[in-house]
């Protein structure tokens, strides 16, 4: 057993880890920003409606936003009863493990007695999607069709409504599951229930739960679907948990999958690896792991990647960047598809803290060359056939996040666009501190290198107008002729705030985010550009942070009410991610009518035709920390 | 505020989650501007922190696989796409000729024959951290054929492609007319196959500790209850390294740990290790007690001293840990600390440690300073940041935050370094504001705290070195000596400074220790081969020691890096002409005025004309360039000194001689010079002898230089006008060596 390690001047109260239950919740909407729920001596003597004029003079100040009208007890205990209810329906998804489900004296458990709810009718499920018929692997997906739209069979679904058919809870979660499943004989389900909203009347509660099942079925086939539920639940008086009264679909789509393995990819990393006992000590392990044992290592793990063909045998190789303490690798691929370590070969087994490098050709000479954002300085290799050579570097580039090169002047040569997140003076902090947190401007600087030859980069920033709106926390960027002129346009992902989205015209940048309402201001982590509609203008995709914390919060009545424009702007923060679709002036915001908000705490998505159909689908990598501790959110 | 970022601080470092367990998403294009969800049934919905995402069609089977990175283990996974769509494909890979190479920023379209319009750019860094590969893969849904293909490039030209098939790997050349098109065949590809990197099993159980951590102050508790100091800085004893050994009555691990120390100890005593052993019995959580711990020393005959663990002393090294890891893990029973002779932590044993890794830790120990980070983890690697140094001042003020003051004020103790580091950034502060007393101060108190911090001396050694150049007093000598000092310091310090080592011998130059200088001066070249700065210096230090050809070969080098530098082809082009080399100087210069005009360069290639013994070439090149008092005399000694009557313009003559003598001009040798020359060319030769002896006066005798005026005056005198020759005897030869304004 552990000798005592705790520490002496931690609080131990027992009330202590509701609030920083509270506290995390927001952590989500806001990060690290825990002002909100700062208690706030507050009044100037100008009255609240002064206050809600002042919010678009001045989007949201230097100083605390006004939450003197948040009742922050209420809120707890309405988070409360939410940790509840989540714990009832993690048991309840414990239970829904296979398609049998609730044993008949298990229901009065979960729902009343008198439990009755339409059913899923299978005849309103519209099919949207259908492989091909030379398709080997099948996909089909279905949807809910509107209701409006199925005439005179809105009743069926309406569980307010008597003439409607009903079943019993058993029955009802039947129906829902059984289009994943069909009669495929055995399955393995995996559910999630997250409680997005929580409304409390007197007698009742009433949640807007996001529901997602998966099933394996034994016939080389699966399925899932995600569905949003109305949920209402009723208190009982002998126990702390409350039942499901009655259930109400509002949306639900489902999605089948067969083909010779029961899902569409397969990871193959083992042998891509070719088994290198290096390689799955060093990758085998996370960040957690390795901060044990490297000192400075982190835990945030912004662990980047790129691909390109650094032999130039035509087949792509692999560069990963790794933390403080673990060596970069670069894995060639061999004939075989399989791919040899040859990090130190090539001189660029680097332990330096590193995120994100770029495989570019730098000289013209058809070799791929190496750019390293290392935490001690931007690297620059030459290629020279065999191995890579430091040519320059750049110290004053401390910290980079993603990179993404063009070459903006067209001199025939690439630039180099570095994303700066902290400010290098704030430094010893450990994590950003960023205020206001909607709308930042105390980030790291950004920096375009402009390629002057011999591997010499000057900074151009300023000279060409990108040092506007340049103090923002950025974590991504992306390059793109937007408005199909031949020049290169630049938008900007920036964490704790509004975008940046620069246009390229005669030689200079200017940010036009705001006038084309594409300044999502969020939490933004990435850029990809593509043309989902095939109309020849490119389409947008940004990853922020779907919250369901964030939508139970900040959608409660009371909070931040005074000031509903910052109310506003925490909900649109919460809402996920964005899809902006390229127009004619300008873009449409279309993510919640395309349905791809929900993306969770995402990192690098990107858009790519996962079944050559010629439509770009989108991919999240997402999530912030899973630890051993849960976060219970 | 301060207290919310520990909180968060301290969540992270006990494992808390934030927004985990997060399943990654993917959605599926149905066209119409409509998504469904298809996280699982695609596979991709993996639980772990996703970061990063690059595609590459990695098999070239046609469909594009994913590179994905996470946070957590396993840290990759490279996902192939399995799906059997049935559907079309073609894919790209572009090579520019008149852009860049790798074509970024360039357009592809594919029209489907009876479809739409497809769309992709070419792109380098997309995603989050993430680059993909510039092969572009279309995929082309049930199409029938490919009817056309349009590529706009990034420099506004476009190729249109006929006749491409369907599933094809095409790669395609930019050229000035149609693009070259050739298709790429796959691999055979036979061992890739499913399975994802299977968790390595735990192995190691020690932790170096790099930078070394300064252990705090470290007491046990006596078995008669009294406390004492354990005193870890062992420098003057035979004793190398102190093994505290945290153990407990009820561990067996701990006990068969410790019979093995008991009856090897004269082996540990030969490795200059001694043993201490701290038992946690008796403390207040533990159901055992000191009595326990006794009868186990009685019974193993413990041959080391050994105690009671300080509770206080647990947190501490408990805190010691939180300073410089991200997480936070107890120490299990047992732990063993290797601490040095400087008290230093430098190996945490969790579980039991045996001779042998002892043996092996204190050799790597030994390695030399910059390859102890290398010990962090058991993969070869390289670096190009400086080792991390320990930081007494954040120990410090930890320990002050956690109530140790004893603690804090023995880690302020030892802090010099980091406070030399902050009277550095205060120094630099001032030097920004030309405050150059207040660095001078800063940077004095830099050094008393560290005295080998290199930046601290360099900076120091520009500022005194500056101030030496301002002093035209005695002092200058004093400062200049002063600042050498300094600057030998830096480069003790820092070898690899280039500043330092130019400094160095700049400073000696101006001491005139020319030799010493140069061997500096080449160092620093060495360093940095793109900054000529220290190839210049040396070159002009070897020029004026008349070393001509090892300075030209400095400049060469230099004017190889850096070929667009007037300063640099100028000293070249004077060196040359100046060792009689006037065709390798006429090539340089005439190599640098191909794309512009350059008045300095110019002068120069006239300059070579005008040695070489070509005074037509010269004097129509020097008329093209700004007039200056030098070129004025230039041209003037051309026209006194030719016997080519279309040359001797005495027109332009007249006026000058006028000139000069009643503007009393004509007040350094050279101007002198050309002054009686022209007057002999006019026919004054008697006052053109007046004029030559006052020149002849200004230079030092027996110079060359004063050689070939004396032979003129003499010619003078005889009524024999001055003739220029080429390079014989030219008075201009050394204007070569400095470069002309």
């Amino acid at each position: 057993m552990a000798a005592n390690s705790s520490r002496p001047h931690q609080p131990e109260s027992s009330s202590f880890w509701p609030v920083t239950l509270l506290v995390a919740a927001v952590l989500i909407i806001a990060c690290a920003s825990y002002f909100f729920w700062k208690p706030v001596t507050r009044d100037d003597g100008q009255g609240p409606g002064k206050n809600v004029e002042n919010v678009k003079k001045e989007p949201v100040g230097e100083t605390d936003p006004d939450t003197s009208d948040t009742d922050f007890d209420q809120l707890a205990d309405i988070e409360e009863v939410q940790a509840t209810l989540t714990g009832r329906l993690k048991k309840l998804s414990e239970k829904y493990a296979n398609a049998t489900g609730l044993k008949p004296d298990q229901v009065g458990q979960f729902a009343v007695s008198g439990f009755s709810a339409a059913p899923l009718d299978a005849t309103h499920l519209e099919t949207v999607f259908r492989s091909p018929a030379e398709a080997a692997s099948k996909i089909t997906a279905r949807r809910l069709v509107e209701m409006d739209d199925v005439a005179g069979t809105a009743a069926t679904i309406d569980p307010n409504d008597d003439a409607s058919p009903k079943v019993d809870f058993t029955a009802f979660m039947k129906s829902v599951f059984d289009p994943i499943v069909g009669d495929s004989g055995e399955s393995r389900l995996r559910s999630k229930f997250k409680i997005f909203r929580i409304e409390r009347d007197q007698d009742k509660i009433h949640t807007g739960v996001l529901a997602s099942f998966f099933a394996l079925n034994s016939n080389l086939q699966s399925g899932e679907f995600n569905a949003t539920l109305d949920i209402t639940w009723a208190p009982q008086a002998d126990s702390r948990y409350p039942l499901i009264e009655s259930i109400r679909i509002t949306d639900y789509e489902c999605a089948t999958y067969t083909g010779s393995n029961p899902v569409g990819f397969e990871d193959y990393t083992a042998s891509l690896f070719d088994h290198d006992p290096q390689l799955i000590e060093q990758f085998g392990q996370g960040a957690d792991q390795w901060a044990a044992k490297i000192a400075d290592h982190g835990v945030f793990g912004y662990n980047g990647i790129c691909v390109g063909d650094v032999n130039s045998d035509g087949l792509d190789d692999i560069y990963l960047c790794q933390p403080f303490g673990l060596p970069n690798r670069l894995l060639i691929q061999q004939p075989n598809g399989t791919t040899k370590d040859s990090s130190a070969e090539w001189n660029i087994d680097l332990s330096d803290h590193t995120r994100s490098s770029l495989l570019i050709d730098l000289n013209n000479d058809s070799k791929q060359d190496l750019v390293v954002g290392a935490a001690n300085g931007l690297l620059v290799y030459e290629n020279n056939g065999s191995r890579f050579v430091l040519k320059s570097k750049y110290p004053d580039i401390q910290d980079p996040y993603s990179m993404c090169s063009a070459d903006f002047d067209n001199d025939g040569d690439l630039d180099v666009y570095v994303c700066g997140y902290y400010d290098k003076r704030a430094e010893g902090r450990r994590f950003p501190f960023a205020f206001p947190m909607h709308d930042s401007n105390s980030g790291g600087p950004n920096t375009l290198l402009r390629n002057d030859g011999n591997f010499q980069f000057v900074d151009a920033t300023e000279q060409v107008g990108l040092n506007a709106d340049n103090q923002k926390y950025s974590y991504a960027a992306g390059w793109q002729d937007f408005d199909n002129d031949g020049d290169q346009d630049l938008y900007v992902a920036n964490d704790y705030g509004r975008n940046c989205f620069y246009e390229f015209e005669n030689g200079k940048f200017r940010n036009r985010a705001a006038e084309l309402e594409i300044e999502d201001q969020s939490f933004g982590m990435s850029v990809d550009w593509a043309d989902i509609n095939h109309d020849g203008r490119m389409d947008l995709y940004i990853s922020n942070m779907y919250s369901t914390a964030g939508n139970r919060v900040s959608f409660q009545d009371n909070y931040l009410s005074r000031r509903p424009e910052l109310q506003n702007r925490m909900q649109y923060m919460a809402r996920g991610n964005s899809l902006f679709l390229g127009a004619e002036n300008g873009f449409d915001d279309i993510g919640g009518s395309a349905n791809v908000f929900m993306g969770r705490w995402a990192w690098g998505s990107k858009f790519v035709d996962m079944n050559n159909d010629g439509w770009d689908d989108i991919v999240v990598p997402n999530g912030f920390l899973t630890r051993k501790i849960a976060d219970d959110l | 505020m301060r207290e919310q970022h520990e909180l968060f601080d301290h969540e992270m470092r006990v494992g808390r989650s934030f927004s985990g367990q997060e399943r990654n998403c993917a959605f599926l294009n149905l066209g119409q501007l409509s998504f469904a969800n298809v996280s699982s049934i695609t596979g991709l919905d993996y639980l772990e922190d996703g970061r990063g995402l690059a595609l590459s069609d990695w098999d070239l089977d046609g469909d594009v696989d994913f590179l994905l990175t996470n946070r957590n283990a396993p840290m990759f996974r490279f996902l192939r796409n399995d799906i059997q769509s049935g559907n079309h494909f073609v894919s790209f890979k572009l090579a520019g000729t008149l852009c860049n190479r790798d074509a970024i920023g360039a357009r592809i379209r594919v029209k489907i024959k009876d479809g739409d319009w497809l769309t992709k750019t070419v792109a380098a860094g997309s995603g989050f951290l993430s680059q993909s590969s510039k092969r572009i893969t279309f995929g082309l849904g049930q199409a029938e054929q490919i009817e056309k293909v349009e590529i706009n490039w990034p420099d506004g030209s476009q190729s249109n492609l006929a006749n491409l098939a369907m599933d094809q790997h095409y790669s395609i050349e930019q050229t000035d007319e149609a693009p070259l098109v050739k298709t790429l065949v796959r691999p055979e590809q036979t061992d890739l196959q499913a399975g994802p990197l299977a968790f390595p099993e735990r192995t190691a159980v020690a932790t170096y500790v790099v930078p070394p951590i300064r252990m705090p102050i470290t007491e046990m508790k006596n078995h008669d209850g009294t406390h004492s100091r354990i005193d870890l800085a062992t420098a003057n004893d035979a004793t190398q390294f102190t093994l505290l050994n945290l153990w407990a009555s009820w561990c067996e691990p701990c006990k068969v740990e410790l019979k093995e120390f008991s009856e090897n100890y004269n082996q540990f005593t030969e490795l200059g290790i001694r043993v201490i052993a701290l038992t946690t019995d008796g403390l207040p959580n533990q159901d055992t007690t000191l009595e326990d711990a006794k009868w186990v020393a009685d019974k193993l005959k413990f041959p080391f001293e050994w105690g009671t663990a300080d509770q206080d002393w647990i947190e501490k090294m408990s805190i010691l840990r939180g300073a410089f890891y991200d997480v936070q893990q107890p120490y299990p029973i047992p732990t063993s600390f290797l601490i040095d002779s400087a008290g230093q932590l430098r190996v945490v044993y969790q579980g039991k440690v045996g001779l042998e890794q002892l043996r092996q830790d204190i050799q790597r120990l030994a390695s030399p300073q910059d390859e102890l980070r290398n010990l962090i983890t058991p993969f070869s690697q390289s670096w190009t940041s400086k080792p991390r140094t320990a930081n007494d001042l954040r120990l410090k003020s930890l320990f002050a935050d956690q109530g140790y003051p004893a603690d804090a004020a023995f880690y302020d103790g030892h802090a010099g370094p980091e406070k030399a580091r902050l009277e550095y950034a205060n120094a630099v502060k001032s030097i920004m504001a030309n405050d150059f007393n207040s660095a001078n101060g800063s940077l004095l108190a830099a050094i008393k705290y560290d005295p080998t911090y290199a930046p601290a001396h360099l900076n120091l050694a520009d500022i005194i070195s500056k101030a030496a150049q301002q002093d035209r007093g005695p002092n200058a000598v004093q400062y200049f000596k002063l600042a050498e000092h300094h600057y030998r310091q830096a480069v003790k310090y820092e070898p690899d400074n280039f500043d330092a080592n130019f400094g160095l011998g700049f400073v000696l130059a101006r001491q005139g220790e020319v030799d010493n200088a140069i061997k500096w001066f080449d160092f620093a070249s060495k360093l940095a081969p793109t900054k000529w700065e220290s190839q210049l210096a040396a070159a002009k230090l070897l020029a004026s020691q008349g070393k001509l050809a090892p300075a030209i070969q400095r400049l060469q080098t230099a004017v190889s890096q850096s070929p667009d530098d007037e300063t640099l082809v100028a000293e070249l082009s004077g060196l040359l002409i100046h060792s009689g080399r006037y065709d390798e100087s006429k090539v340089l210069c005439e190599a640098f005025l191909k794309n512009r005009s350059n008045p300095l360069i110019q002068t120069r290639l006239a300059d070579t004309h005008f040695f070489a013994g070509k005074p037509e070439e010269a004097v129509s090149l020097y008329q093209q360039v700004q007039p200056s008092p030098l070129l004025a005399l230039k041209t003037m000694w051309i026209y006194s000194t030719s016997s080519v009557p279309a040359l001797q313009k005495k027109d332009a003559l007249r006026p000058f001689v006028k000139d000069m003598l009643q503007s009393n001009r004509a007040n350094d040798p050279l101007s002198r010079q050309v002054v009686a020359a022209a007057l002999a060319q006019l026919g004054d030769f008697e006052m053109a002898s007046r004029i030559q002896t006052s020149a002849l006066r200004l230079y030092r005798p027996g110079t060359a230089d004063a050689q070939a005026a004396q032979k003129r005056l003499t010619d003078y005198q005889n009524k024999k006008p001055a003739r220029q020759k080429g390079a014989q005897d030219n008075p201009f030869a050394q204007s070569l060596l400095q470069t002309p304004m």
